[in-house]
């Protein structure tokens, strides 16, 4: 099933932030597991989310457009 | 047995039939593997996620080279530290996915608040296309036209310290904070007392990030206000070309409003205020946005630092908008983009995507150790946005304001906050998570879920996805984005929007 030695089968670009396993799962517990995602996702305690609303920028207006020119 | 995490996402390389990019739906790796890497991940997929109830979802390019043999020992090892192969179950792999989510919104609700002053309802412009055209044309709505008064903007100071410990922040420490204007028209010559008083109010709890959304007829009223220590950045939108744009946003005597705008889009440039043209785009003015580029070229407005562009694809929502003159957001970027082979200028319009786009290269450039930028939800409106409308009332998102069956609370003359916890529960409690469809979509922490209201508007349910293309935009987005890596060009800063309204 496998081959050793395989060259440029893969190359990371971004490492994983936190890895899941079931074993892991089912003996910690998910609440843990959630937890040490979430410290390793934000970048450790305290540091808050990734700027996952951009709330810093312009919201919206609704725009529609105007009606079909008459003729 | 290890299988194929159902939040793995295919991205094919255009012009290159050796190399497929992986990139994992929550744990945030980004990867390059053959065809026969990707092959094998193909071939332990669990199933073929679900089709969604609602939506449009594409579907996921075929990777050839199935099957398992000829894959290292090694190259497996890294597929499971990467998260691309999992030991847990469909079902098991689902709930922590939901359960992430659900943990990463609700630190996100502990993030300080954001506010927004809508100073009035009224308008100078009377573009026959906007949401608010009722407010200023239906005489039953002519309460709302009323600008708010200075007993109001102190109640509403007054009320902020409570809503900061809501979301568990000391008051009295010192933060930066944020506020903006919308409206209405916020910033017309008339409402310069009000936002006088708010700006004088807002540099007495500290520093704070000042930014409007106006439609610039009347900012030279404003010219001592407007700069970096003060109002720092403007939106403007200019639907075109001046003929074009003086079609389409008018003054009630049905005169254009081109000219003065750009005037004093110069004038703020000059003062150094940061300023973000939007141009709503439909198939009525899609053809117009070349000339559009050369008229900002010729202005010079591309070469201030502060000045920036956008393209947003206009929606159908009031029932005045027939669906079939606009474009999707993924219609519209590959539009421009076809646009940028013919016209050079087309440059200085940012594409719908380009955020995605950016995102993207500045993982790349970096190498191997980014945060993810994980999305539990879609905007502000789920997490940290307070509106304030002249009546005190509070909204989640302001394409609702006005209509105070949906406001999430409001506040009250002793400067009280009164919040309205089931309709804060509504807003706030969107996640990808609440809905079946996004807590299976390999996407969804990528995208946030989409915008609610035209969730609402396309599938009558709050609480329901709405993908813009979602799919094939983000696996574009990354593909190009790493097209331009290796071709050695850095990563772009580029202006985020916050909304697909």
């Amino acid at each position: 099933m496998k081959r050793n030695g395989a060259q440029q089968e893969m190359t990371p670009l971004n490492r994983a932030a936190f890895r899941i396993g079931a074993g892991a799962l089912r003996g910690k517990g998910l609440e843990l597991l959630l937890e040490e995602a979430l410290a390793r996702v934000t970048g450790g305690l305290g540091t808050g989310v990734t700027d996952s609303a951009i709330c810093t920028e312009f919201s919206c207006n609704l725009y529609v457009p105007p009606p079909p020119p008459v003729g | 047995m290890f299988r194929t995490s159902s939040y793995t996402i295919f991205v094919n390389l255009p012009d290159n039939d050796q190399d497929v990019l992986l990139v994992h739906g929550y744990t945030g790796a980004y990867d390059r593997v053959s065809r026969e890497v990707a092959g094998f991940l193909r071939s332990r997929e669990a199933k073929r996620s679900a089709k969604p109830l609602y939506g449009d979802w594409s579907a996921e390019p075929e990777a050839a080279g199935a099957g398992a043999a000829g894959v290292s020992d090694a190259t497996i090892d890294l597929l499971l530290d990467q998260g691309y192969l999992t030991e847990l179950s469909p079902e098991e792999e689902e709930t922590f996915f939901a359960q992430l989510a659900v943990k990463l919104h609700q630190r996100a609700l502990q993030q300080a608040p954001g506010y927004i002053f809508m100073p009035t309802y009224d308008c100078n412009l009377r573009c026959s296309y906007c949401y608010q055209d009722h407010m200023r044309s239906d005489c039953s709505f002519k309460h709302l036209l009323r600008t708010m008064g200075r007993p109001m903007i102190d109640r509403i100071f007054a009320a902020m310290p409570r809503i900061e410990e809501r979301h568990g922040l000391d008051p009295a420490a010192r933060r930066r904070r944020n506020i903006g204007f919308f409206g209405g028209e916020p910033l017309l010559a008339a409402n310069r007392p009000a936002i006088e008083h708010i700006l004088g109010k807002a540099f007495e709890l500290g520093d704070v990030d000042l930014w409007a959304v106006t439609n610039g007829t009347e900012l030279d009223a404003y010219r001592d206000l407007l700069g970096p220590a003060g109002i720092a950045r403007l939106q403007i939108t200019l639907d075109g070309p001046p003929e074009q744009h003086d079609a389409r946003r008018v003054y009630a005597d049905g005169s254009g409003s081109y000219e003065r705008i750009a005037r004093n889009l110069s004038m703020a440039l000059e003062l150094g205020t940061q300023v973000s043209v939007r141009l709503n785009v439909d198939r009525n003015n899609l053809g117009q946005l070349p000339a559009m580029a050369d008229e900002i070229v010729a202005r010079g407005w591309d070469r201030r630092p502060g000045f920036s562009a956008y393209t947003s694809p206009v929606r159908a929502g009031n029932g005045k908008t027939e669906a079939r003159s606009t474009l999707s957001s993924w219609e519209l970027d590959r539009a421009l983009t076809a646009m940028r082979e013919e016209h050079a200028n087309m440059r200085v319009l940012a594409r719908p995507d380009e955020g995605m786009r950016g995102r993207a290269r500045r993982i790349f450039a970096a190498g191997e150790e980014v945060l993810p930028n994980l999305r539990p939800s879609f905007c502000g409106a789920h997490d940290r946005m307070y509106i304030f409308d002249p009546f005190g009332d509070i909204y989640a998102c302001w394409e609702r304001t006005g209509d105070r069956d949906v406001r999430v609370g409001h506040v009250t003359p002793e400067g009280e906050v009164e919040l309205q916890e089931d309709q804060l529960q509504i807003w706030r409690g969107r996640t990808v998570a609440s809905n079946p469809v996004c807590r299976r979509c390999r996407f969804a922490l990528h995208c946030g879920g989409g915008c609610a209201i035209l969730a609402l508007g396309k599938n009558g349910e709050f609480n329901s996805n709405y993908c813009d293309g979602f799919a094939a935009r983000f696996r574009a987005s990354v593909a190009e984005a790493y097209l331009e890596h290796l071709s050695g060009a850095g990563p772009a800063a580029v202006q985020e929007r916050v909304c697909d309204l």
